[in-house]
C-alpha cells in the first residue's frame, strides 16, 4: 500500500476506535472522511508535496483523533438513542398484541409502564429530529438517558408480563402463550444488547 | 479565530454554502475557510458533525455515490433548510447593525 494511504488508514484506524456508535453509522463517517482526506491529499500533492507527506498534511488539517471523535460524539451518539428507540417503538406491538390476546389488557400489569416508555420514546424522537425546526432540542447525553430508559422499562415489562403469566395467571400454557413468552424472551436478549451499546455510548460520551 | 466565536453561527454558513447547489462535505468545509479569507480555520474533521446534525434536523438531504472508487457523501439544501438559511439572514441582519452601531469607532469627545 502506498504510504499516503497508510499515513490515511491509520489515522482512520485509530478513529475508528474511538467513535461510538453502530457499526454501519462508524462506516459511513469513516467513509465520508476518507474521501475527504484523499481529496485533501491531493491538492497538496498538486502543489508539488511528496505523495506522503501531502497526506500527513492533509490528517493534521483534519485535526486529532481526539478533536474528531470528540466533536463526533453528540451527533453518534444520538443518532444510536433515535435508533434504539425506534427499534423498540416499531418492533414492540409484535411483542405486546400476543400478551393482549393471552391476558387481555386488564390482565397485562405493565400497560401504564409501556405506556410511559412509548411516551418517554416519543419525546426524545420529537426533539432530536425534523421537529427542532419547532421544539427545543435534546442534547446527546439526555437523548441516550432517555433511550436507556426505555429499554429499563422495556426489559422489566417483559419480566413483568412473563412473571404474571407464570406465577399468577389462569390461562394455560398453550401455542398462543409460547408464542407470547418467546416473543417477550427474544426480546429480552435483544434489550440486554441494547442496553449494553447505550452503557458503551455512555462511555464514549463521557469520555469525548 | 477562536473556535468557540463559530458557536453558533456554523449551521448557518453551511447552509449558505449550499443554497449554491449540493456539495461533498470537504467541499463544504473548505468553501466556509475560503470564504471567511481563512478567518474560520476549523479543523477540518470537526465540521462534518455539523453537517450531520443539519441532515438529522432536515435542513440538509444528503446521498451517496461512488467517485474514483471512493464513497463520497453529497448534500443538498432542503426547503427547510432554505427557509431556516433566510431565517437566519434576518436574525444576522439584525444582531449586526445593532453591534455594529455600538462598536463602532467614535471620536474621543473633545474637552474644553
Amino acid at each position: 500500500m502506498a504510504h499516503d494511504l497508510v499515513t490515511i488508514e491509520d489515522y482512520l484506524s485509530a478513529l475508528a476506535t474511538r467513535l461510538p456508535g453502530s457499526r454501519r453509522a462508524r462506516n459511513a463517517v469513516l467513509d465520508e472522511l476518507r474521501d475527504g482526506l484523499s481529496e485533501l491529499a491531493a491538492r497538496y500533492r498538486d502543489n508539488g508535496r511528496p505523495s506522503r507527506a501531502a497526506a500527513e498534511a492533509a490528517v493534521a488539517d483534519f485535526g486529532t483523533v481526539d478533536q474528531v471523535a470528540a466533536a463526533f460524539a453528540g451527533e453518534l451518539v444520538t443518532r444510536q438513542a433515535r435508533q434504539i428507540i425506534a427499534a423498540l417503538i416499531v418492533t414492540g406491538p409484535f411483542v405486546g398484541v400476543w400478551w393482549l390476546l393471552l391476558l387481555t389488557p386488564a390482565g397485562v400489569p405493565t400497560l401504564p409502564l409501556i405506556g410511559a416508555a412509548v411516551l418517554t420514546g416519543l419525546l426524545v424522537l420529537a426533539t432530536t429530529g425534523g421537529l427542532t425546526r419547532w421544539l427545543p432540542s435534546t442534547a446527546p447525553a439526555r437523548a441516550l438517558t432517555g433511550a436507556t430508559t426505555v429499554v429499563v422499562m422495556c426489559i422489566a415489562g417483559d419480566i413483568g408480563v412473563v412473571t404474571t403469566f407464570a406465577v399468577g395467571s389462569n390461562a394455560g400454557f398453550n401455542g398462543l402463550a409460547a408464542v407470547a413468552v418467546g416473543a417477550s424472551l427474544v426480546r429480552l436478549g435483544c434489550s440486554v444488547h441494547l442496553l449494553r451499546a447505550c452503557l458503551g455510548a455512555r462511555r464514549a460520551l463521557d469520555s469525548a | 479565530m477562536r473556535p468557540e466565536a463559530l458557536k453558533g453561527h456554523l449551521d448557518a454558513l453551511l447552509l449558505a454554502v449550499l443554497e449554491a447547489g449540493p456539495q461533498h462535505g470537504y467541499a463544504v468545509i473548505d468553501t466556509v475557510r475560503e470564504g471567511s479569507g481563512g478567518t474560520f480555520d476549523l479543523p477540518t474533521g470537526t465540521v462534518y458533525p455539523a453537517l450531520h446534525r443539519l441532515e438529522r434536523s432536515g435542513f440538509v438531504h444528503s446521498r451517496w455515490d461512488t467517485v474514483g472508487g471512493r464513497r463520497r457523501r453529497t448534500y443538498e439544501l432542503t426547503l427547510a433548510g432554505r427557509q431556516a438559511l433566510m431565517a437566519e439572514r434576518d436574525v444576522w441582519d439584525t444582531f449586526s447593525t445593532a453591534v455594529s452601531a455600538l462598536l463602532a469607532r467614535r471620536p474621543w469627545p473633545t474637552t474644553s
